[in-house]
């Protein structure tokens, strides 16, 4: 999403749980001093030609979530979300690639991951 | 089976006439609904709606549309939200139960929920926001279940 000329990603936790035998609700789990977020959390921002696209998470059963981002130009960043909607790699994640491969760039265009059952490991293209 | 939409109907009483002539008085059965479930109205505009079903071990699932929105009030164009809708979903393990206890050949499914149909919480906010431009936004469903608390 974008405000004064950057764009930011936002990201947002929403929890489907049982609250009692007969009763489920949906709440915020992005949450920073106790209040929902209902905006979400900016995670990222773009800044002068370094600009960004497709961002994705992924999330396995046990509930472990990789938030993955193309980065122009070089490639993807990826970081394990913590709890909330925090990064655990910090703001946009890690870059994954120099964006060069043999000698010449490589200008990854969507990247696409997929976790196993326990979200200990995975794999990105 | 997944009821995608509702009929909504009601009777008007309509009255005309009268005065030294004679008074008319007649009901009319409205169709107000034959299409789809109304889930928002009167925003400047819409955009990217998605819809997922979250499902859980009770005898409703939930079904969660969001879409990107803007308001337009007292001539004020507002930034790009995205809304999010909360709806609760009954499970069907048995389609001749629904149809079978109720006879109305119009509607065809029975409309009342069945005693001991889980509840669900009134949710209807904005999940993301603000932005000044078109914002699109992905989201991913995990089956993650908690136990009753206590």
């Amino acid at each position: 999403m974008s405000t004064a000329g950057y764009r930011f990603v936002r990201l947002q936790n929403l929890e489907l749980s049982r609250k009692s035998a007969d009763s489920f609700a949906l709440e915020y789990k992005t949450n920073i001093l106790s209040t929902a977020e209902k905006t979400g959390v900016a995670i990222g921002r773009e800044a002068d030609n370094i600009t960004y696209d497709h961002p994705l998470v992924s999330i396995n059963n046990k509930g472990k979530g990789l938030f993955y981002i193309r980065e122009y130009y070089r490639g993807a960043r990826v970081s394990p979300i913590g709890s909330g909607a925090e990064l655990s790699w910090g703001a946009m994640g890690k870059p994954i690639s120099t964006g060069y491969y043999n000698g010449g760039p490589y200008n990854l265009e969507q990247p696409a991951v997929t976790l196993d059952s326990n979200g200990s490991s995975g794999f990105i293209a | 089976m997944y009821p995608l939409y509702y009929i909504v109907r009601d009777y008007q009483n309509v009255a005309c006439g009268g005065g030294s002539g004679p008074l008319y008085e007649y009901t009319n059965n409205r169709l107000l609904s034959n299409g789809y479930q109304l889930i928002d109205i009167d925003a400047y505009d819409y955009n990217y709606p998605k819809g997922v079903t979250l499902t859980t071990n009770g005898n409703i699932n939930a079904d969660l549309v969001a879409v990107t929105r803007r308001s337009y009030t007292n001539g004020v164009l507002s930034d790009f939200t995205v809304q999010g809708y909360l709806y609760r979903s009954e499970k069907f393990d048995s389609v001749p139960f629904q149809r079978a206890s109720y006879n109305n050949p119009e509607i065809g499914f029975n409309p009342i929920a069945p005693d001991g149909l889980n509840k669900l919480n009134f949710f209807r906010d904005t999940i993301l926001a603000f932005s000044n431009y078109y914002a699109d936004f992905p989201w991913q469903e995990v089956a993650a279940i908690s136990t009753p608390p206590g």
